[in-house]
Parts: C-alpha cells; structure tokens; sequence
C-alpha cells in the first residue's frame, strides 16, 4: 500500500509540520533574520556603510542579501557547506528570492523577471570541491537560475588559493584576494556568442546593450571578494554586474 | 574518492581486486609468487565504479572488463643471470611492519571515514598522513585483515539496492546528488550524516577482522583447570561480590544471574544459547550497580566491554562513577564532541550514536534503558549496538519498561531475563491513584488541592503533563492558586533545564511542571508525582511507569504519592498500575521466600 509522502522539515527535521508552498516549518520560517530595509544603496546595508564610503570604484552596480548573517543562519551555512547536509540547499535557494525581489524593487526599479541576461557565481579551487563535494555558490545560482529561467555560466575561475576568507581583517582581505579570479578570454568570448545566439533566437536581433550579470555567492562581509570578481568579469565582458548573496555580516 | 582496480592470475583464474595503491599489491604478491602475472588499469576510477567493476570481471575467466578501459598488463621480467636484484624489488612499496602493525591494532573494531582514519592515527601520534596512509592502509588490507569497503554498497544481483554500510540505512534515506569528488550523480547517507557525510564514492576502513589481544575463559586470577570455574556463582563468590559492590541481596541475585549467563558461553558455546540478556528491574532498583561485577568479570577475562547508554547527560554522569569504581581499568567516554574519541579503552562509556563508528569490537555489550527515546522506533541504533558486539559476544539489556516485542521474546524463551522486582531500599513500589474528572475546571481543583497537601507535607512534586505547550499556561494557573509556592516549569526546549533541575532538587522549587523529559533518570528524595492529562495518547504505559517511577525513591520517604489525573480511564493508566501492582506482589513473594529459609 503507498502511503502518502511525509514531508519533513529539512531544518529540524519534524515531519508533517511544513506549511504549503514552503521549503521548511512553521516555527523554522519564523526563525529567518530576514532584511527588511536598506539604508546603504550600494550594498544594501541596513545601517549606514563605511565600507562603500571609503570604496570609490566599485565594481558592481549594487548588492542585495536575503537575510542578516545571525548565529542561527551561521549554523544552517555550516549545516549546508561542512557538514554537507545537501537537503539545506532547498531551503537557502528559496530564500535567496527574496533578496532577488529587493534587488528587482530596489535597483532595477521593475518587477519583471528577466531583467538579468545571466547568472554567475564566485567559484572555488579545485581542491576546495574536491574536499566538499560541491560549490555552495554553484549550486545556488544554479537553483535561482532554474528558477527565473536565466542561464547560469562558469565565468570565473580561481587562480591561486586563499586561505579562508573568515579569518581575516577588511585591509587584509582585499590584499589577499587581488588577482584571485581570471576570466578566461575564451569562455568570454564563447558565452558572448552563445548569448547573442539566443537572443537573436528569441527576438531577432542581437542585444546592443552591454549585459546585465547577476553574480551570485553564499556571504557578503566587507564585498572584496564581490568586487574583485565584479571588475574581473568587467575587464574580460562589456557588462554590468549586480551581485545577490544569501546572507550578509 | 577514486581507487584503483587490477587482476592477478591465480590457479589459472583472473582475481580482480579494488586497491588504494597498486604498487603495494604487485610487491605483496610477487614477493609470494614471482611468476606471477597482472593486469591493472591505470586510470583511478569512482569507487562505485570500481566495486561494479571488480564484481562483474571476476565473474570471468579472462581479464576483460566491461566498457572500453585500457588494461596494462604487468610482465615480471625475467631474472637474467648475473643480475640479482629482482625487478620487482624495485617497487619499495611496502612500509615498515612495524608501522603496518600499529595501523592495523588502532584500526582494530573500528569502521571509519578516511578521515577520522587520519585524525585517529594523529591522535596516537603514529607516523601517517595524506600522502602515504593509502600505501599503509593497502599494505594492511594485503596483510592484517584490515577491509576497505565501499560507504554506500549496492546489494547482489536481485534487489540492486543501495544501503549505507555504517548505519545499515536503505535508499529511503539516501539523496543523491552531484559530487565534485567522484565527478557524477552520487548518493549520499542522510541517517548519519551527524557522524561525517558517507557518499557512494567514500571509503571505510573497516577493521572488525583484526584482533590483538586474547580473551580467556576464566578471569587471569583464577588459577584453575579449563571449564573448573562453575557457571553459577557460589555463594561464597556471591558474598564477596555484595561485599566488594555493597548490593542488596534481590541484586546480588540477579547479578549472579547475569554473571551465570555470560560464563555459559564458555563451557557449552555449541550448544544454540539465546545471545541476550534482560535485567529487568524497576525504578529505582539501581540498575547501574548491579552491572558493575560483570564489567569486574568481563574485564578479568581479557575482554572489552562497551556500556551505551541513550543520552549524553547519563555518560558525563556515569563516567566520574566508572572512574571511581574501576582505577584500573582504561575508561573512555564517547558522545557528540568528546575530546578522547580516538583513544583506546577496555571498557567504552558511549552514546548510541557514536557506536555507528564500530564493528566486533566489544565481547560484553551493556545496553540501559532499551526502550528509551533514541531507541524507540529507530532500528539504527540497535542495529549499531549488535554490530559493535563480537559474533561470540554477549549481549545485556537494562530497562525498567521493556518495550512489548521484548516482552514477547522472553515469553517466547528467545530472551533470557532476570526480573528485580523491588527497589534497593526494599521498600514497595507507590502504586498510582487513577482519578477521572470530566470537566478541566474539576481537574485542575483536584491537582492543586493534592498539591497543596504535598507542598504541607514537604514533599517535592513533579507535574507530568504531554506537550510542551502546555508547561507554560499550567505554571502560569498553578501561580495564581497557589501563591508562595515556587513553582517552575521546564521542557526540551528549555536552554536552563539543567539549572532548574538542581534548583528542584534543592528545594528552591517546589513544583515543577514538565515534559516526557524528565521521565527517567532523574532521582529527587522525596517527591510525588502528578501525571496530568494522564489519558494523552502520548502517554503509553512505559512511560507511565516511568513517570511514577520518580516517587519515593529515596530510603526514608519511601512512600511518595502518585496521581493520574484524566477525563478518563485508559488502558495505558489501568496497564500501568497493574505492572506496579504485579511487581509489587513479586517483590512480597520474594522478600516471603527469603523470610523462611
């Protein structure tokens, strides 16, 4: 006999609790830190910025984050990045909407979906995945691309490996994480093409405006990490950059 | 993680095998025969793959393997005249004996990730690390009995299901998922996954085949002719136990009935023995003593003991105890976070979960509280708990309320058992009052009068009742009619539970209204017990029974008072106070019997 699928919160994992239409339960939902307003409209702070005062040429037009980087949503990165736990993915992918509406509302002052002509996302060494099995920010990026119908492209590629980001003050991160990243002038150049292509399938000519990208990570701290990966994707493609991140500290 | 997989001829056949670093092989088995000859395939593929691979070749009489993988074959060269060295003698690949040995011993019973492997060997300080534990592991699997199987194996030709080889889960509990380590779709284990993530390309060291160390049939002390140590203690041997352990007579009983069970397996192991043990003791009997001569004895006889218990709380309380009890044996204390999880213990103090980590390690398994929470519902666990055992170990459970199909198994003489039936103080068990009301309002006029004469008489009193959400508005209610009483209420989720406990226990509270959470484990002299809303479908009779198991449970107020208060009789309730009452009876019978002779 079959019985009906029990849907268990991948969260706290209590089964039968999860409301329709959601990833997760009642009580976990209300738990989210969500951000509710900005006060930097660069970076989407909810307080005023130092960061973005003292950086003159950001790279990228403007930063959204779904939610505030509490204890709690530190525990469910861990429960996702280290420890593995895949079934989180659900759940942090559909909370990155909502960053993604604010974007939308905030930024590009319009509600329709396809504003973006594409998704990108911060990659990792290859020793990194090697050791997690996977990319947090791929697999996110890959969710929302599913989900709004964007293609989702490897641009990027890490050149030399750095320790953990965490550790470590503002000044030293940006040090540390120049020339970092690399687009290969190649796949620059193949996504260019593949993406006209599908332009000109769709409305018969080619796109004259630069793009719009939409890059995506798993936590924004001070946005050098964003930045550098902003201005390397400027220098290889004519475009602009937005960035979405799922949490931000 | 990726393997390697290569062939040898053997009597005329092709033996494929899965390797962590071929070299290793060529030089064991060229060591044995020298005209012996290879295949491998050079490439390191998923082990998944690797372990189809390997199963289907083997079913052949040529070295062919399905799809189109390059084989290199390996050609011993032949020994010219004047050349001595051997051209295999080029492959230095075996490590040191030495080093091949510690592995092996510290490998020993376990079953771990490669790298729990590494923190482990780092852990005892011996010399391995990411660059050479494939060779040391590969040279122990050739000669130690040291296995490397794959985490997530599929099952033989018919069902072709995927189950995880530590906890034993089926594909229910499997996700899959695109791995960046094996390069494909790749399932992993979500029962475990607390314990460090088991995809279909891990690997486990699995060391359940090695065994230093021997167990004998008599303790070391005892210098007597094979098979002379008499399976039931005497009653001298008896006197000493009580003494040495200060036990009650009714314990020192059932001790020596346990004794007796694991010392038949010596003299008759042909004979088909039920292979567990149930001391069945109620509340309060002092279950945890009566175990301590059979570690005593287990330990005297060479072997290692494991004693699992369900929760964190009980092994940081056990384990001062054991220390106490036992100087002289190497005690080790296992739960989520334990600072001495790679060290290696005689007698192991662990919690359930932590046993996944295990295979043959243990000759006496001490399993407490059968029927509580983790166990309940969860084949993992005990799975985990028979799979830590040795095939000729044996088996004790503890519990107060055996779960029904136990019941069944020591009815059915597959089990066997030893009933306590009184406290340790000798006194009888308090038998509940069930007292039904229909209406809320007459409920709760009866609860707090009966707690206003326990508060008088200087009694602490729990207050039972089925969810959590109903702590909080029962404290608030019990405030407001009982003022100047301290009255507090706790749950699971509750992060001061601990601090509330030891306020209760001094005194400090008066009245603490609470969950299932506090049903075991907790002894508070001189306390009532009030099981509200009795009639929950929660409440099931063990639990019942140890809910009323926390009255009178110290030796001068013996006689707390316990009421079940519903809007009506349950089976669970009537069920409930027969047990008692039964035990009870058992217990005058007993006591009787002891009076005569």
């Amino acid at each position: 006999m079959r019985t009906p699928e029990r849907k268990c919160c991948p969260v706290c994992g209590e089964a039968g609790k999860r409301i329709g239409g959601f990833p997760l339960c009642g009580p976990c939902l209300e738990s989210i830190p969500w951000l509710t307003h900005t006060v930097c409209a660069k970076c989407g702070r909810p307080e005023a910025c130092p960061d973005c005062a003292r950086r003159t040429n950001a790279a990228f037009v403007a930063h959204r984050s779904a939610v505030r980087y509490s204890p709690l949503m530190k525990e469910w990165l861990i429960r996702y990045k280290y420890a593995g736990d895949e079934r989180m993915e659900s759940v942090l992918a559909w909370m990155m909407l909502s960053g993604y509406e604010r974007l939308l509302i905030e930024v590009c002052g319009s509600t329709t979906r396809n504003v973006f002509d594409g998704i990108t996302y911060v990659p990792l060494s290859p020793e990194r995945i090697k050791e997690r099995g996977f990319n947090q920010a791929a697999r996110l990026a890959q969710a929302l691309g599913r989900e709004l119908g964007v293609p989702v492209a490897p641009l990027l590629r890490k050149k030399k490996e750095t320790a953990r980001q965490s550790q470590k003050g503002r000044l030293e991160r940006i040090h540390e994480i120049r020339g970092a990243f690399t687009v290969e002038p190649a796949v620059a150049q193949h996504y260019l093409r593949s993406l006209s292509a599908i332009k000109k399938r769709q409305s018969g000519r080619a796109p004259l405006r630069p793009l719009r990208l939409l890059l995506i990570d798993d936590v924004y701290t001070t946005g050098s990490t964003i930045n550098e990966c902003a201005r390397m994707l400027r220098q290889a493609l004519p475009c602009y950059v937005y960035a979405l991140t799922w949490a931000r500290s | 993680m990726h393997v390697y997989i290569y062939a040898r001829k053997q009597d005329g056949m092709w033996r494929w095998a899965v390797s962590l670093d071929v070299k290793v092989d060529i030089a064991f088995w060229q060591e044995r025969d020298p005209q012996i000859s290879f295949v491998f395939v050079e490439q390191a593929l998923p082990v998944p793959v690797a372990m189809e691979m390997v199963q289907r070749g083997n079913q052949r009489a040529e070295p062919v393997l399905p799809g189109r993988l390059p084989l290199t074959e390996w050609k011993p060269i032949q020994r010219q005249a004047n050349s001595n060295p051997l051209p295999y003698a080029k492959i230095s690949a075996l490590p040191a004996a030495t080093l091949i040995e510690e592995v092996a011993s510290a490998l020993q019973g376990r079953l771990l990730l490669p790298d729990e492997l590494l923190a482990l060997l780092k852990d005892r300080q011996i010399d391995v690390d990411e660059r050479n534990w494939r060779t040391v592991i590969q040279a122990a699997c050739l000669t130690k009995g040291v296995k490397v199987i794959a985490g997530i194996a599929r099952a033989p030709e018919p069902s072709k299901r995927l189950r995880c080889q530590r906890c034993g889960s089926g594909e229910d509990a499997m996700e899959w998922t695109h791995c960046g380590r094996c390069g494909q779709k790749c399932a992993y284990c979500c029962a475990c996954l607390a314990l460090g993530k088991i995809r279909a390309c891990s690997l486990l060291m699995d060391g359940s085949a090695v065994r230093t160390g021997k167990r004998t049939e008599a303790p070391d002390n005892v210098e007597a002719p094979d098979n002379a140590v008499p399976i039931f203690p005497s009653s001298e041997e008896l006197h000493s136990i009580r003494k040495r352990w200060s036990l009650s007579p009714l314990q020192a009983q059932a001790t020596a009935q346990a004794l007796a069970f694991i010392r038949q397996r010596k003299t008759n192991v042909s004979e088909r023995l039920p292979d567990s043990f149930l001391i069945w003791a109620v509340t309060g009997a002092g279950k945890t003593e009566m175990v301590f001569p059979l570690i005593e004895h287990e330990w005297q006889c060479g072997g290692r003991i494991l004693m699992a218990t369900p929760r964190k709380d009980v092994v940081l309380e056990l384990y001062p105890r054991l220390m106490k009890s036992f100087p002289h044996i190497r005690i080790v204390a296992l739960y989520g976070g334990s600072p001495e999880r790679w060290r290696h213990g005689d007698l192991v103090l662990s919690t359930t979960h932590q046993l996944l980590r295990f295979r043959h390690a243990f000759d006496l398994v001490i399993v407490d509280e059968v029927d509580a929470f983790p166990y309940h519902n969860n084949p993992m666990l005990i799975r985990a708990a028979r799979r830590a055992c040795r095939p000729e170990g044996r088996f004790i459970f503890l519990s107060a309320t055996p779960p029904e199909s136990m019941q069944r198994d020591i009815r059915r003489g597959k089990i066997g058992h030893v009933i306590v039936p009184a406290r340790f103080h000798g006194h009888p068990l308090p038998v509940p009052v069930i007292r039904c009301r229909r209406f809320e309002t007459q409920r709760m006029r009866l609860l707090v009068n009966e707690l206003a004469q326990s508060v008088r008489r200087g009694a602490q009193s729990f207050v039972f009742v089925p969810r959590i959400g109903q702590v909080d508005p029962l404290v608030r209610k019990l405030r407001e009619r009982l003022p100047g009483v301290s009255i507090d209420g706790t749950s699971s989720r509750d992060a001061e539970r601990e601090p509330k406990v030891l306020a209760f226990r001094d005194r400090q509270i008066r009245v603490l209204v609470t969950t299932t959470i506090l049903e075991r484990g907790v002894t508070v002299p001189r306390s009532d017990v009030y099981v509200y809303d009795a009639d929950a479908a929660l409440f099931d009779e063990a639990a019942l029974v140890q809910m009323a198991g926390r009255a009178g449970r110290s030796a001068d107020d013996p006689k707390g008072k316990v009421f079940f208060i519903s809007r009506s009789k349950t089976r669970a309730q009537t069920g409930a106070v027969r047990m008692i009452r039964k035990m009870n009876r058992l217990a005058a019978v007993v006591a009787k019997g002891k009076g005569k002779s």
